[in-house]
């Protein structure tokens, strides 16, 4: 049973600490800094986004669904709904082809086993997928109001004219290269620097020093340090992440997929603290550690630009799924669905594997 | 509650293939001042690190104000106070900042922290960080520290180190008056002058085993040697002689210099309780 006064009087403890840190301060100041820097150096006029003229679904086949969209559709965006051998070309080899500043969303029906998997494709045109927003907005609550278990969804957005667009697997750092990708790397920052760094190295200087001990043998449980520990820098990664968010992109405060990602980032940074606090015998060692893991993440995300076998590695680390959320809920909002489909389950499923190795090491090792 | 303080039944630690502590039976009562003592790897931190639950025994049992250890451990926490031999302080805080701490964890008055600053005389740095603290400084704010909670048990491994004649007199005066108020005060040290002065009972031990266990006055009984210092004159010069009275010819002796009025002075020679512990424990000096 975790006690609320002993929680009260441990989390005072940390922040006093941290109060009393310099140098954990001015990191802090310093993140919050740069992100006010970029803030302030946007460009005030930005150019027009291009709208389209009008939208369009295109079908294989007629299902239910199909006509529920057609029957559905809102008057705002205008939406056509069309099957696919009506809008071929008959010399552009099965390829669709839009009217100019249309864009469209085919549909594609195929049968597995008893279900079916619907493949989707965004045709657009202009500099971003963005263009495609305003139909996506209303389609995939569209999907979600007639779920069917059976459905499978996956969705690419195309670019007209042959080229396709990047998949979420395959974007890396440079095609990114806008204000959102430096509030991702922040906030990923803030991130790494309170859940991970932050608790690895308090967490050893406490062991080093004997003070864990102290704590341990007086009245506070063990179980209760743990948790004022986590709270502690959990609720110093969110305000971190507040800020850096209030000052970068004001509007995507109120995306609670932003939120859900960043609370999964941390609780796995914090899960890989535990393990390299519970591992490292000092805390110059830890800090290595620490220091090796960032570092190790980020040649990863390198090298898997580079060599197709690092892919495979970079999809098992839950950093690379975090920075996509954050960047995609940064630029616009998301929802569940299209969370889903840029990694949202993956992040879940190895968060929660980071969690049961970190139980797992403290309690085969433990931190005294 | 135990008509004991301390319980220790037949404890076993080993690592490995080395055993630290090697069957120890020990009673330690309420209020009583015990020393433990013995020399280096003997098994005194090991025994004390079983007693505060921070580590498994082997086999055996102990038992502290009536709790089980380690099964019982937390709820044994609370009346139990640990000075350790190096400083566990959080170096940035200052000395009130840390006994306020843990204050708040024993769930005691803040208004305890002057008065235990005060004892250990160390109300003037109170507001210092302890990073700035002296050696002597930070050992006395570990005692202060474990003092606020009034505990039945209090352990300590080599209290008065690294203090000066002041504060080891300071801090023995303390363990005294603590003892005097009920509180089990249970000592590890290499001071036998201290042991001599405040321990009640006195144990010893060596390679994990207990060699022998009983009262300072009881230990200087059992081992003194009856032996005097005479000094007297012999061709106008003054000699010193030791004499053993437990010996017929020595005794002869003593009595043949007093009566033939050459000695000068004579006196006992003054029990060492050092002697003892080297005889017992098997060593030598140097």
């Amino acid at each position: 049973m975790i006690r609320i006064s002993m929680l009260q009087i441990l989390l005072g403890r940390e922040f006093m600490r941290l109060k009393k840190n310099p140098s954990a301060l001015l990191l802090l100041g310093m993140l919050a800094a740069v992100a006010l820097l970029m803030a302030t150096s946007r460009p005030v006029d930005k150019p027009a986004k291009p709208v389209a003229d009008n939208f369009w679904i295109i079908y294989d086949r007629e299902t239910a669904w199909v006509q529920f969209l057609a029957k559905n559709r809102p008057e705002h965006p205008p939406i056509k709904v069309l099957k696919k051998d009506r809008l071929t070309n008959p010399n552009s080899n099965g390829r669709i082809s839009l009217p100019p500043g249309d864009c469209g969303l085919e549909i594609k029906h195929k049968d597995v086993g008893e279900g079916v998997e619907v493949s989707l494709t965004g045709l657009y045109f202009g500099p971003s997928s963005d263009i495609m927003d305003p139909l996506m907005n209303w389609f995939w609550p569209k999907v979600v109001e007639f779920q069917d278990e059976k459905v499978k969804f996956d969705y690419l957005p195309q670019l007209m004219g042959g080229r396709r667009q990047k998949t979420a697997e395959e974007t890396s750092l440079s095609d990114l290269v806008k204000a959102e990708v430096v509030g991702t790397v922040l906030l990923l920052i803030v991130q790494f620097f309170t859940c991970c760094h932050l608790l690895v190295s308090f967490t050893s200087q406490d062991r080093e020093r004997g003070t864990l001990t102290a704590l341990v043998l007086s009245p506070a449980r063990m179980s209760e340090i743990l948790v004022a520990r986590f709270i502690f820098h959990l609720a110093l990664s969110m305000s971190g992440s507040i800020a850096v968010v209030a000052i970068l992109q004001p509007a995507a405060l109120a995306r609670p997929v932003l939120w859900l990602t960043l609370l999964l980032t941390s609780i796995g940074l914090m899960s890989v603290g535990t393990c390299i606090a519970t591992m490292a015998k000092t805390q110059a060692s830890a800090a290595l550690l620490g220091l090796c893991y960032m570092l190790g993440g980020a040649v990863l995300f390198y090298l898997s630009t580079k060599f197709t076998a690092f892919g495979l590695l970079k999809r098992m680390s839950f950093e690379s799924y975090s920075f996509l959320l954050i960047y995609q809920t940064l630029k616009a909002p998301i929802v569940v669905e299209q969370a889903m489909l840029l990694g949202m389950g993956w992040l879940v499923g190895i968060v929660l594997a980071w969690v049961y190795v970190a139980r797992t090491t403290f309690y085969r090792f433990g931190w005294r | 509650m135990t008509s004991t303080g301390i319980e220790i039944n037949d404890l076993v630690v080993r690592f490995g293939r080395f055993t630290a502590v090697d069957h120890l039976t020990l009673a330690v009562k309420p209020g009583e001042l015990f020393g433990f003592l013995g020399p280096n790897g003997a098994g005194k931190t090991t025994t004390i690190k079983v007693l505060i639950g921070s580590l498994r025994p082997t086999s055996g049992s102990v038992k502290v104000a009536g709790f089980n250890i380690p099964s019982e451990f937390e709820k044994a926490k609370p009346i139990f106070g640990y000075v350790p031999d190096t400083e566990n302080h959080i170096e940035e805080f200052s000395g009130r900042e840390n006994l306020e701490l843990y204050a708040d964890l024993y769930g005691v008055s803040r208004a305890v922290v002057g008065p235990a600053l005060a004892r250990l005389e160390l109300s003037e740095a109170a507001e210092v960080a302890v990073r700035r603290y002296s050696k002597g400084m930070r050992r006395k704010l570990l005692i202060a520290r474990e003092i606020l909670h009034e505990p039945q048990i209090l352990y300590l491994d080599e209290p008065t180190a690294n203090l000066d004649i002041h504060s080891t007199a300071l801090v023995r005066q303390l363990l005294r008056d603590l003892a005097a108020r009920g509180t089990t005060v249970f000592l590890t040290t290499h001071d036998m002058e201290e042991v001599e002065q405040i321990c009640d009972r006195v144990a010893i031990l060596c390679k994990g085993k207990l060699v022998e266990s009983d009262t300072p006055t009881n230990f200087v009984t059992r081992h003194v040697k009856r032996i005097v210092a005479a000094q007297y004159e012999r061709n106008r010069e003054v000699v010193r002689e030791s004499l053993d009275l437990d010996l017929d010819e020595q005794r002869e002796r003593l009595a043949e210099l007093i009566r033939t009025e050459r000695c000068v002075r004579v006196h006992s020679q003054e029990f060492n309780f050092h002697d003892v512990f080297l005889k017992l424990t098997g060593q030598t000096y140097a």
